[in-house]
């Protein structure tokens, strides 16, 4: 039987009666790297807020570790270290003063602190004031808050939010090794699959407040397809010509996408004869961002 | 785990301005008495009389009226302003502390810094009328009269916890530190209207402390069995509040 340590059953939320999210069933295993992803405001943030405690679901249940939030909320959350959006940090503090507090609470030894400051990269820093640090290593103390004491899971909304490029792959690092390295399961939202493609074994998609995927990450690549992609100086007329001529056909950026890739000749001639100059017409594999963005924009139309 | 909860808030308070404001309040109070009292001394040593009691009185009275309402304003809105200020909440109430530990600790820290800084206002106001004594014979003073302070003052550190318990509950409960400010300043507007009104002062939370030292009782009477039952029942309904509030 699967070990999955965080099950959720149709859970929703209503704010002021209109659903932030509808529905959304999760299932996370023991030792993967789920990937939460959804556009800005599709209802990521709100489903983290409700496997925390933080906010009470409107319907459905939530199980985490094998217990059930409304009961066990306590035992849980000494089990689940969480670093939600920005990092919430005592800036008049130091480094080490900031991880007292959580230690404290979780009643952690001591070299609990050395431990997750060295698994953050900041063993040097931990006598300087948060105010003087950083958005990556506020970020980075922000993660090692989360991994003190016995933490089975942790999770992250967005740990990659406002950090430059090489935070992102430190940030990705960090990520990558936690489940081999310290037994701990990820559970991380972000708006762009790109960003998580590489550490994720797991996805989940939310769209508008649903679900609209879940499945791993291998899965995921099975569904990316071949495509026509086709460059056109105006695009909008381009596909509304297509259209009217039987084709289906999507805009991505600049481009038009076809799915059907042997109708590359006849849509050039439709093309040219109606007026168009056509700069690019190739098949190819759609990427899995793209894959993730026809789910995302589906659930939109 | 109690402890270990409020043992954070109390960490929480390192190189913070409520902590000095605690320590400087009342000695900035001292200083003005010592200033007064020894400008005044021409008027006081005339009748022949002791200094002591009218120092003592005047910086229970001045620091009931206009210093303390504007302290616990103060620092309530500070120490929710440490939590407020860096959205810290969602980290601290995704931690397995019970949630009514957090509150109450926080009241608890908040109760302890104003009785801090009573105890230090005993303590200057005291050091300073031996400076006067030693700097100052013409003032006459004699032995310290610490029934006529200290009891005054054990009055006021009771009489205001309704109204410390009602600023905690509004600091935490709007993020604002204007809300919590304005909230506060109103409050000790209006209560210094209402010790007036013999109807009104003797209910009013932010009146009860001035009435506790008007009053001259000497012992717990019907002003702080009120004002400490009302921080019961309000801390409580706060708790309730505050436990089944949505962090969204």
């Amino acid at each position: 039987m699967t070990d999955f340590v965080i099950r959720t059953d149709a859970i929703g939320k209503l704010f002021r009666g209109k659903p932030a999210v509808r529905d959304v069933s999760l299932h996370v295993e023991r030792g993967s790297v789920y990937a939460f992803l959804g556009p800005n405001g599709a209802g990521k943030s709100t489903t983290i807020r409700m496997l925390l405690g933080l906010l009470r679901p409107s319907s459905g249940d939530i199980s985490v570790l094998g217990l059930d939030l409304r009961r066990h909320r306590s035992e849980i959350l000494a089990r689940v270290g969480s670093l939600v959006e920005s990092p919430s940090l005592y800036e008049h503090l130091t480094a080490r003063e900031n991880l007292e507090i959580p230690r404290r609470i979780l009643d952690a030894p001591r070299s609990d602190i050395d431990r997750v400051l060295g698994i953050a990269g900041l063993e040097n820093a931990g006598g300087k004031l948060v105010g003087s640090f950083s958005l990556g290593m506020k970020q980075r103390l922000g993660l090692a808050q989360a991994l003190l004491g016995e933490r089975e899971l942790l999770i992250l909304d967005e740990p990659t939010n406002g950090l430059d490029p090489s935070g992102i792959q430190e940030m990705r690092l960090l990520i990558r090794q936690l489940p081999t390295t310290h037994g701990v399961t990820v559970f991380l939202s972000s708006h762009m699959l790109s960003e998580v493609e590489q550490v994720a074994t797991h996805v989940g998609v939310l769209s508008q407040g649903e679900m609209v995927y879940e499945g791993t990450i291998g899965e995921l690549a099975g569904m990316r397809q071949s495509c026509l992609r086709i460059g056109v100086n105006d695009p909008g007329s381009a596909a509304v010509l297509l259209t009217r001529h039987g084709w289906d056909v999507e805009r991505a950026g600049e481009y038009l996408m076809s799915l059907d890739t042997g109708a590359g000749a006849a849509i050039n001639r439709t093309l040219v004869e109606g007026g168009f100059a056509v700069h690019h017409l190739a098949v190819e594999s759609i990427s899995l961002e793209e894959v993730f963005l026809k789910m995302t924009r589906a659930e939109v139309a | 785990m109690f402890f270990r909860v409020f043992s954070t808030e109390c960490l929480k308070l390192k190189r913070t301005l409520a902590l000095w404001m605690a320590l400087v309040s009342p000695l900035v109070m001292v200083l003005i008495q010592f200033g007064i009292t020894w400008k005044a001394s021409d008027g006081l040593v005339r009748d022949g009389k002791d200094a002591w009691p009218v120092m003592v009185r005047q910086t229970v009275e001045v620091w009931t009226l206009l210093m303390m309402p504007m302290f616990v304003t103060l620092e309530t809105s500070l120490l929710a302003g440490l939590e407020n200020s860096g959205k810290n909440w969602k980290a601290l109430l995704a931690l397995p502390a019970p949630r009514w530990m957090v509150y109450v600790s926080k009241l608890v820290v908040t109760i302890g810094l104003l009785w801090t800084a009573h105890a230090v206002l005993i303590a200057g106001t005291a050091a300073s009328g031996l400076m006067l004594k030693l700097l100052h014979p013409a003032l006459n003073m004699g032995g310290m009269p610490l029934s006529p302070f200290a009891v005054p003052m054990l009055r006021v550190s009771l009489s205001t916890l309704l109204a410390v318990a009602i600023q905690h509950w509004v600091s935490l409960r709007w993020h604002s530190f204007t809300v919590a400010m304005g909230f506060g300043m109103c409050a000790m507007v209006v209560g210094v209207f209402t010790v007036q009104s013999k109807a009104l002062g003797a209910w009013f939370p932010w009146s009860l402390p001035i009435r506790a030292v008007l009053d001259g009782a000497t012992g717990v009477d019907r002003i702080t069995v009120f004002a400490v039952a009302g921080m019961i029942v309000v801390a409580s309904a706060g708790c309730w509040e505050f436990v089944r509030r949505e962090i969204a």
